[in-house]
């Protein structure tokens, strides 16, 4: 989901760091406040990072001769809120693009949109959803997650799309071309991504039971 | 630690560590990453685009160490931040005993 530096217009390029911006910035006030408000919880903060920073660089083999990547940013989303983890998954991308030459500062708006602001809200409203049908706590994380990092997918092919409408089709026949490269081999990685999510969720449960029954998303949630 | 916990850091270590060991085989060869065929499509479908700004630091061959890298950081914050989250609640079960 990393639109690659330069790869969109410029009037594009500014118009998604407008419509980032006040989200990180948001998002930064809420990660003052928890740490402040919450320093036991800190621990749990930096797995959730450090989680999003792992399946970021993963690029895992797929379906069809493909290659993509997970975003991880499911999990903090439901421990912390989605807030939190654009300011987190806004980290991670700057990183790639300073230093990994993945994405891009030009196209850093768009990708901080798809990847720390689609996907943390996708998968926040779906957990909430799924857990007000009582649904096991690990299986509505790993569900979340998984269509958390579909909806990441789906808004990049959707940006890409709106900067490059098909001469025939328009922006739609676009979005479909898009979409067809990544839907396919997306699919399976959404659902690695979930049953890791699952997985590491139980293990910070379990672990980090006590600093999440202070005031975190998922006991608000219950 | 009880073996379902012993499984799933298993599991995690595995799945961390398959690309890159993948990568190191020569078995991800066939492999082309969604990101790149993206940029691929662009040029079809608007075949004069040219990016209008170029990455500041260009890491080149060395690509795949940097996302190796990358991946093993976050698996050691990872890890430090779950054997301090484990041990503080050790000594919270201990205080809690008293």
């Amino acid at each position: 989901m990393h639109i690659a530096e330069g790869f969109l217009p410029v009037a594009h390029a500014i118009g998604w760091t407008i419509a980032s911006a006040p989200f990180v910035m948001h998002g930064g006030r809420r990660l003052n406040h928890q740490m402040r408000e919450h320093p036991q919880s800190k621990l749990l903060l930096g797995a959730a990072g450090a989680f999003t920073f792992i399946l970021s660089a993963l690029k895992l083999p797929s379906v069809a001769g493909s290659s993509s990547h997970p975003t991880g940013v499911g999990l903090g989303a439901v421990l912390f809120g989605p807030p939190v983890m654009s300011v987190l998954g806004a980290i991670v991308l700057l990183f790639q693009a300073l230093l990994l030459a993945h994405g891009g500062l030009t196209t850093l708006g768009a990708n901080v949109f798809s990847m720390a602001i689609v996907g943390p809200w996708t998968a926040f409203g779906v957990f909430k959803l799924l857990r007000r049908f009582s649904a096991n706590i690990y299986v509505a994380a790993g569900v979340a997650a998984a269509i958390g990092d579909l909806s990441t997918y789906v808004t990049t092919a959707v940006q890409l799309a709106l900067a490059f409408p098909d001469p025939a089709g328009g922006v739609l026949g676009s979005a479909a071309k898009f979409m067809g490269v990544f839907a396919i081999s997306q699919i399976p990685l959404a659902v690695i991504e979930g049953a890791l999510t699952a997985m590491v969720m139980r293990l910070l449960m379990n672990y980090g039971y006590l600093e999440l029954s202070e005031k975190s998303v998922i006991v608000r949630a219950d | 630690m009880k073996m379902r916990e012993k499984i799933i850091l298993i599991v995690l270590l595995v799945v961390f560590a398959s690309p890159f060991v993948m990568k190191r085989f020569g078995r991800m060869d066939g492999f082309v990453g969604t990101d790149n065929q993206a940029q691929a499509m662009i040029g079809r479908i608007r075949p004069g685009y040219r990016p209008w700004f170029n990455s500041i630091f260009d890491p080149g061959e060395n690509e795949e160490w940097l996302f190796a890298l990358q991946a093993v950081i976050g698996v050691g914050v990872f890890s430090y931040c779950l054997i301090k989250l484990r041990a503080r609640r050790k000594t919270g079960d201990r205080s809690q005993r008293k």
